[in-house]
């Protein structure tokens, strides 16, 4: 059997092992909750964006109400933009640090939202005030390690055609009705697809085909 | 989220190993007992191609009988060596007379050199010396007062490599320096296991009770059966804390790897052979609490190591393409999400997990450090230079060769002395 003085040293061996578990749950509780205030703000900050994103297109929505002013459709459209696209990062940091909560999966929903909503008004617009500025919906799947020069060449045309070109990016995989309507309105059933100007092109490849259909 | 869960468990045992070690440590005999009577003592040396280490060997035993007070006579069995190691050693004997060598006509493994040594064997106890190792001079001093104690029935020593120069031997060498310190915890705690080859001593009346050496064909390390036979017939091991061994090491990484497939086969096949012992209270402390923790160590490394090399790695790869991106595209406008993803939960999802790893790393570092301090080896530049590298190289290149060995051995069944 065990002597004397092993069987101290196993029992300290085992208390010590029990007290840094222990220390190290603790410390695990209080990072998790240091973490999750750190969250929870982020988000307040996020969702009271959105509300100002609201409130501001009400406040145009208002004063367009009985006229079509251009003028007035495009600083909506403009000020509109600029708030959706500074919102998108907050929404996609937000979103890579919580992929599996909850939160995260419904901010990504409003922020879609908030950008169709712009694609709609930028249609609106260009049929009232005659214009032609081009769009691009683009429907992209989840991990897409394909898609760099797809992503790479929007971006060169975005570059190229400055605000001729306004591009929205989609998650195609997003759980949302709207979405999926939206795609099957366009035959976007293969991700990631492009829609260019109401032209669907599908794959990884459509880079090739978007010269063709912008205006 | 399963092998997060697994590296949980892994980290809590092993922790619990570490503290538990690290306690038998400090609860150690700090120095040898001095002996009351110095003992008769044959060295055998088996031998089979050694003819660039076995004079140096011989030499080290000339100075370590020069020191020592008691009667001592070497006994060398060539196994039918092919170079010129038969040669040498008679020329030796020439000069020394406390040589003596048996040739055999056929190589029939170490550990019947062994046997056939022990029978030529004049003395009380038996020290068995590997043809590639010196002991230091004073070592036999220091080992021979723990036979004043009748159930001491082998004693075992440190071992340090002898002049290693290339990254391969440095790697051992700081590997045989944390062993150390694992032999002085294991020796306080009655929990030795392996009697090492380079340096043990026998008692003569105990080997022979027993039955000598088992042949490779049972067992590949008879080094580290033969101490669970002399457990089983109620004898205790210890280990010298002041004797030293000097021996050499795998030159080359395909020798490496056959060396520790040998062994990690060699384990395998020894802890099956005595499972009886394995949470029997009849063994003690050895056969409740080390031979269990030994067999739950050999899976949890494997866990540990391969949850950290695969975070580690998977890491480096994303940040390595990240920043090809980056510098290709300009711009990438993820990468300040990317870096605080890593540092916040990208390495270690759970902060259970992030605490316990610290810890783990403190315990780690302490137990190399007292290997240096009981080794009473200096920690240059270069090892610890190797010693921060080692558990993303050396640690997942030991658990490659657990893994060959364990299919080795399932596929394969018997083995030969190497």
């Amino acid at each position: 059997m065990l002597n004397d003085g092993r069987k101290k040293v196993l029992y300290k061996a085992l208390t010590f092992t029990f007290g840094i578990l222990f220390f190290s749950v603790i410390i695990a509780v209080l990072m998790v909750n240091w973490q999750k205030t750190d969250l929870d703000k982020g988000y307040i900050d996020v969702i009271n964006e959105a509300q100002e994103v609201k409130i501001f297109n009400q406040f145009y929505d208002t004063l367009t109400a009985n006229s079509n002013s251009c003028e007035l459709m495009e600083n909506q459209l403009y000020g509109l933009a600029s708030k959706v696209y500074d919102l998108g990062e907050k929404v996609n940091l937000y979103f890579e640090q919580n992929k599996d909560s909850d939160d995260a999966k419904e901010l990504q929903k409003q922020h879609v939202y908030m950008n169709l909503e712009l694609w709609l008004r930028l249609i609106k617009f260009n049929k009232t005030c005659d214009d032609n500025r081009n769009y691009l919906l683009y429907f992209y799947p989840y991990n897409c390690t394909e898609c760099s020069p797809l992503v790479e060449s929007i971006n060169d045309y975005r570059k190229k055609l400055g605000d001729k070109l306004w591009v929205f990016s989609i998650p195609g995989q997003i759980d949302s009705k709207m979405v999926e309507i939206l795609m099957l309105y366009f035959k976007a059933d293969y991700l990631p697809s492009l829609v260019v100007n109401g032209n669907t092109i599908k794959g990884p490849e459509a880079f090739k085909d978007i010269e063709k259909y912008i205006k | 989220m399963y092998i997060d869960f697994l590296f949980l468990i892994s980290s809590a045992v092993m922790l619990f190993i570490g503290i538990l070690y690290l306690l038998g440590y400090f609860s150690r005999d700090i120095n040898d007992p001095k002996p009351e009577r110095f003992y008769g003592i044959s060295v055998l040396i088996p031998v089979w191609n050694e003819e660039k280490t076995i004079v140096n060997t011989l030499d080290a035993l000339k100075s370590m009988k020069k020191n020592y007070k008691g009667k001592l006579e070497v006994v060398v069995v060539d196994n039918n060596s092919k170079d010129s190691s038969y040669n040498i050693v008679k020329a030796y004997i020439f000069k020394n007379k406390f040589v003596r060598v048996i040739k055999e006509t056929k190589n029939q493994g170490k550990s019947y050199a062994f046997n056939k040594g022990i029978k030529y064997a004049k003395y009380d106890l038996i020290a068995c010396v590997d043809a590639d190792s010196y002991p230091s001079p004073d070592s036999l001093n220091h080992m021979i007062g723990y036979f004043d104690d009748k159930t001491v029935g082998a004693v075992t020593t440190k071992m340090t490599v002898k002049n290693p120069k290339k990254i391969v031997e440095h790697f051992q060498d700081i590997e045989y320096i944390y062993s150390n310190f694992l032999l002085s915890a294991y020796d306080a705690l009655d929990s030795i296991y392996v009697t090492k080859g380079p340096l043990s001593i026998y008692r003569a009346d105990v080997l022979k009770k027993i039955g000598g050496f088992w042949h490779p064909n049972i067992t590949p390390t008879e080094d580290m059966e033969i101490t669970f036979r002399i457990r089983k017939a109620g004898y205790i091991i210890r280990a010298s804390k002041q004797a030293k061994v000097y021996t050499s090491v795998m030159p080359t990484w395909k020798r490496l790897f056959w060396q520790r497939i040998r062994w990690n086969r060699g384990s395998m096949v020894n802890f099956v052979l005595h499972r009886d012992m394995i949470v029997n209270p009849k063994y003690g402390f050895f056969g409740v609490v080390t031979m269990p923790l030994v067999t739950l160590t050999m899976f949890m490394i494997t866990v540990l190591v391969y949850y950290c090399v695969t975070r580690f790695y998977n890491s480096i790869y994303l940040f390595f393409e990240r920043l090809f991106y980056y510098i290709y595209y300009g711009q990438f406008p993820n990468l300040s999400i990317y870096l605080e993803g890593l540092f916040s939960k990208g390495l270690f999802v759970v902060p259970v997990l992030i605490t316990l790893f610290i810890v783990i790393v403190f315990v780690w570092l302490g137990v190399n450090y007292l290997g240096f301090r009981e080794s009473k080896e200096k920690l240059g530049i270069k090892r610890l230079v190797l010693l921060l590298v080692s558990p993303f190289f050396y640690l997942p290149c030991q658990v490659f060769f657990w893994v060959c060995a364990f299919i080795i051995q399932v596929f394969k069944g018997t083995s030969k002395w190497r």
